[in-house]
């Protein structure tokens, strides 16, 4: 018999592999949770690795304080429908407690604080592996990160001192104060996300589909005005019919023109595209190197 | 569409990196923000053309 799965099918197998492999070799794995496409999918695989059990492990969210609010209102009832439990990291409670100092200016972000929100959630939590929802399109630091991507005790990424991964197997193997960050859906790409979206019918923040919003042109970048965003002198807010391709920080998360209001006509505009998703995100623009250095710092 | 799954093997400097950069521009894999930064980057570096190693080379290593 000729026994062949096509490449979506490829793709989920192999995540819901890592998940489950995830879960037999660590004592108390996370799943990166930030409301969009990416985590949203690898949470949909994490219950169907476990199903009918509930997902083994905790739905994390390091939360900036300025997300939009369409994510946190479809973050709580995707993670009621899932039966999963939920821990809020909060990147305001580490400004509060002293942790980091907000950025200022006009385009600051508070990104970058993140990190120090995710190394103190997964040392209070003593997390020994977070599973992340990196793609290999999205960067190109992440498309050199292992499917299971050693972290020093200080959460460091060093991409000289990464672990060969032969066949399908996995060495989680750490020492005391270490973590691992786990990548099911390394080998997936934009495309394959939404045509999995499709497939399986997953619902999603309705910020992914095309709406009227009041935009402003920054740089390369049309951001939402919102409370944490407003025109500086010089710019002007303008209604325009967009829609977001990644979803993150309301700071540093640009829109773009658009008319697709459905999975098959966002499908279309993905399959067209002349810039990646990151070509909207303000936080990779700072230095060619941006997203490896935030890595090496301890960043997703 | 079908996957093509393609490895490369070589020492050092055999040139690993600018044949996959160049059958990623060839096969038009590449997306203008990408093609915009490998631009920038290569003029910084002093190089005489668009060094296409540089669309897979993106770690500090081995841009080094
Ligand atoms: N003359 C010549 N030089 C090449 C060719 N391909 C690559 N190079 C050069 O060889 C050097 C190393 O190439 P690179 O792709 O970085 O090698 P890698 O270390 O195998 O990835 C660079 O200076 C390239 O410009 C080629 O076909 N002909
Ligand atoms: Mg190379």
């Amino acid at each position: 018999m000729n026994y062949t799965i096509d490449q979506l099918a490829q793709l989920e197998a192999e995540a819901i592999y890592v998940l489950r492999e995830t879960a037999a070799q660590f004592e108390n794995p996370a799943l990166l949770f930030s409301g969009g496409k990416d985590s949203i999918v690898m949470a949909w695989l994490a219950r169907k690795a476990f199903w009918p059990a509930k997902i083994p492990f905790p739905l994390v969210h390091i939360d900036t304080g300025h997300n939009f609010p369409e994510t946190m209102t479809y973050r709580d009832s995707f993670v009621e429908n899932l039966g999963a439990r939920l821990i809020v990291g909060s990147v305001q409670a580490s400004i509060d407690a002293g942790r980091v100092r907000e950025e200022t200016g006009p385009d600051a972000s508070r990104n970058m604080l993140q990190t120090v929100t995710l190394l103190d959630t997964v040392e209070e939590h003593q997390y020994d592996a977070a599973l992340g929802g990196g793609r290999r399109d999205e960067e190109k630091a992440r498309a050199k990160e292992r499917f299971f991507s050693a972290r020093d005790e200080f959460g460091q990424w060093d991409p000289k001192n990464q672990r060969p991964e032969l066949w399908n197997i996995f060495n989680g193997r750490k020492h005391h104060g270490e973590h691992f960050r786990v990548f099911p859906l390394s080998n997936w790409t934009e495309m394959d996300i939404w045509m999995y979206i499709q497939r399986e019918e997953i619902e999603l923040p309705n910020l992914y589909f095309s709406h009227k919003r009041n935009v402003i042109k920054r740089g390369n970048a049309l951001l939402a005005e919102c409370k944490y965003v407003s025109p500086q002198p010089g710019e002007l807010a303008e209604e325009k019919v967009v829609r977001f391709r990644t979803i993150g920080d309301a700071t540093c998360t640009g829109a773009v023109e658009s008319d697709a209001d459905t999975l098959d006509k966002i499908i279309q505009e993905v399959a067209t595209a002349r810039q990646t998703e990151r070509g909207t995100r303000a936080d990779d623009q700072r230095s060619e190197t941006a997203m490896e250095d935030r890595k090496k710092e301890g960043y997703f | 569409m079908d996957l093509l799954r393609f490895t490369t093997a070589g020492s050092v400097d055999d040139g690993k990196s600018t044949l996959i950069g160049r059958l990623l521009y060839d096969s038009k894999n590449t997306f203008e923000d990408q093609m915009a930064a490998v631009e920038a980057s290569s003029k910084k570096r002093g190089d005489e053309n668009v060094n296409l190693a540089l669309l897979t080379d993106g770690l500090r290593a081995e841009r080094e």
